[in-house]
């Protein structure tokens, strides 16, 4: 197995148990993380992306069903030897899970005011982290809370560990819930839409923030995101997701080169692009809106949408196929069509 | 020759901070503070900032929605000028006719227990249309402008998207006939692909019934798809108003400058120089001497720490309060020029 891969998803189907029956909403997703890059996971609202992240976390309720044919992470050793676990053997409150997550992988969500405890000061709440995976004195843990602030650019970090969240404004917290991702040191940090509840400047220094982990650390960072310009600037892979299914993934610098799939070419379209735009000049939009997963039928779930579908597309699956060497668009615009050089 | 809609004076807004058992007042929350700007007839004037720069009260001053605690705003109208912080009832009814507004989030600006009939019918009541079948005309005709099927109108808001909501909003601010539309964030809390769509549409409403608008947002690359001018704000105070190209192109402000360089564009390498501001906004309450930016200006000198710039003109319609330009003898302002590039 690929040594440089840190987490290999094959076949992830999650669905959910709801009055209205069973409803899919992550379908056949399969990504490879590389060692030390950034991927990006692109959509809009409900096109499944926070779910397959959570489904490979586990911190999905009981009414979710995950399903997948491997979802491994390369655990790398102090010895620097590397051995896969696999995590769709393990339950969601099993050891071996716990022991993953926080170490290994960890979340930071997107709204840094509700992803703190308000009546906890913030040193403790980093330091739990530390405490449930590492046997230390609370001394040596707030220590180490401290360095991590400095590190991440908290001013004043002996002080402001005695702070509650409420002092702290949006960009610090947003520091501080990473400081608690980051506090185990672990190898791959999954970041839910980390800035969208940010302004354009804190925004920055945020992303400044995780390029340098990636730089510096060798971090693996997955970024979900809508944002196609977070895209252009950070990410080395991109996999652009719709109602459940992978449409396009491959290097970044493929995907903005040469959209292949519709949805991705629409969708870097209708965004404004600052001082690009001539002067009267109309944005492309996307006609009607995303449907409701348990109204999906058949076929392309994007086909109703489509500006080039064709009759094949509403009935059946439609095939993954290779565009150039890493470039995969699922679209039937391919069928029958070799990789372009 | 642009006709003068608005002329802004010395608008200032300010909120009381009361304190204790008598309540004493203990200081102001400066929200808007001294802006001055003028409003052209059938143009858009964007409104930018980061969140609590001002931007939602100014435009909510504008409308009467918040009574200016100082300044003045007149109004041309009809070739009579007022002042529309000294209007009795009966000329503010007549003047809230002319000016509408759309809110940010078209979930919460639509009552939930209304059918759309009844949350449409209140302002044409209140602006003296009696007659039932000419009130149920007029609403049918502004549904048809916003694209919506006008036999909707007996639905309720649960039974719409997001964006055919913020439809609905903009068709409500329509039906009084208005001059101006004041737009609060209306594309924010919309999908992507959904937001190009809501955006074309409200170009396309402006062509054909000669609005004004005043569009407020903190996006900066939609502001300038959707603005002639742009007035960037920070702190309660303007930094600069400059027509929306040469703001692109030649921003005079340190401000405007890390502003738009933090905004993400979605053209892969095209790696701009990133000016990253530190820190954060400071209070509106305890605002910084002199410049309110110095905390965070990188080209900040002794004299910005003292002494508030004034606004002053250093292009054609580009004004700027800034201390880099108060030579602003043409060839300075050149030579200012080349160095913002």
């Amino acid at each position: 197995m690929d040594e440089n891969i840190i987490l290999r998803v094959r076949k992830l189907n999650t669905s959910f148990k709801t009055e209205d029956g069973v409803i899919p909403i992550v379908k056949d997703v399969d990504f490879d993380v590389k060692r030390g890059t950034i991927l990006a996971v692109v959509g809009e609202s409900g096109c499944g992306k926070s779910v397959t992240m959570n489904s490979v976390c586990r911190l999905l309720g009981k009414n979710a069903q995950i399903e997948a044919e491997a979802i491994d992470y390369m655990q790398q050793e102090e010895d620097g030897s590397v051995h896969p676990v696999h995590m769709k053997d393990l339950t969601n409150t099993s050891k071996e899970m716990r022991a993953l997550r926080g170490k290994e992988i960890s979340m930071i969500f997107q709204d840094p005011m509700s992803s703190l405890n308000p009546v906890y000061k913030v040193g403790r709440q980093v330091m739990e982290a530390l405490l449930q995976h590492q046997k230390m004195s609370k001394q040596e843990a707030m220590a180490q809370v401290i360095e991590m602030f400095k590190k991440l650019g908290i001013p004043d970090p002996e002080n402001r560990v005695n702070n509650y969240p409420f002092e702290f404004s949006g960009g610090m917290k947003q520091r501080v819930v990473i400081a608690i991702a980051m506090i185990n040191n672990p190898q791959l940090l999954i970041a839910d839409e980390p800035t969208t509840a940010l302004d354009v400047t804190i925004q920055a220094q945020i992303m400044e923030l995780m390029v340098r982990l990636k730089e510096e650390q060798q971090k693996t960072i997955i970024l979900i995101t809508h944002n196609m310009g977070l895209v252009a600037e950070t990410a080395d892979e991109v996999a652009v997701m719709y109602m459940g299914r992978v449409v396009e993934s491959g290097t970044a610098d493929q995907i903005f080169a040469y959209p292949a799939h519709p949805y991705t070419d629409a969708l870097m379209r209708s965004v404004p692009v600052l001082g690009a735009m001539e002067d009267g000049k109309e944005l492309a939009t996307i006609p009607g809106q995303t449907p409701n997963p348990k109204d999906v039928t058949d076929g392309c779930e994007f086909a109703n949408r489509c500006d080039k579908c064709m009759d094949c597309c509403k009935t059946g699956l439609v095939g993954n196929h290779e565009v150039e060497p890493g470039h995969f668009v699922r679209c039937h615009l391919f069928d029958g069509k070799g990789v372009r050089s | 020759m642009k006709e003068v809609l608005f002329d802004i004076r010395h608008l200032q807004k300010y909120f009381p901070i009361r304190k204790g058992f008598l309540k004493k007042h203990v200081g102001d929350v400066k929200a808007v503070d001294d802006v001055n700007v003028t409003v052209y007839k059938n143009e858009t004037l964007g409104i930018v900032g980061e969140s609590g720069c001002g931007k939602t009260t100014f435009g909510k001053s504008i409308m009467l929605l918040e009574n200016p605690t100082g300044g003045e705003v007149i109004f041309h109208d009809e070739g009579k000028e007022k002042d529309i912080t000294k209007l009795d009832a009966q000329e503010q009814l007549h003047f809230r006719k002319r000016v509408q507004m759309v809110f940010q989030d078209p979930y919460n600006a639509l009552n939930p227990l209304k059918k759309i009939i009844e949350s449409f019918e209140g302002p044409l009541k209140l602006h003296g249309i009696r007659d039932k079948a000419e009130r149920e005309e007029i609403m049918r005709e502004v549904l048809r402008v916003v694209n919506i099927n006008p036999d909707y109108l007996y639905r309720y808001p649960h039974e719409f998207s997001g964006g055919q909501r913020q439809r609905l909003c903009i068709a409500r601010a329509l039906e009084v006939n208005p001059e101006v539309l004041v737009c609060d964030e209306p594309v924010s809390a919309l999908d992507v692909s959904i937001q190009a769509q809501v955006l074309n549409l409200m170009k396309q409403i402006q062509r054909e019934r000669q609005l004004t608008y005043l569009f407020i947002a903190h996006d900066l690359s939609v502001v300038q798809y959707m603005s002639d001018r742009i007035m960037v704000m920070y702190l309660g105070n303007v930094m600069e108003i400059a027509d929306s190209r040469s703001l692109y192109d030649r921003p005079a402000h340190p401000y405007t400058e890390a502003l738009l360089s933090a905004i993400p564009v979605p053209v892969r390498g095209a790696k701009k120089q990133r000016i990253i501001l530190e820190g954060d906004v400071a209070s509106p309450i305890n605002k910084p001497a002199g410049c309110v930016f110095h905390t965070r200006c990188r080209k900040c000198t002794e004299r910005c720490r003292r002494e508030a710039p004034v606004m002053r003109e250093i292009a054609p319609g580009h004004q700027v309060a800034c201390h880099l330009y108060d030579d602003a003898a043409p060839a300075a302002v050149a030579a200012g020029e080349e160095q913002a590039e």
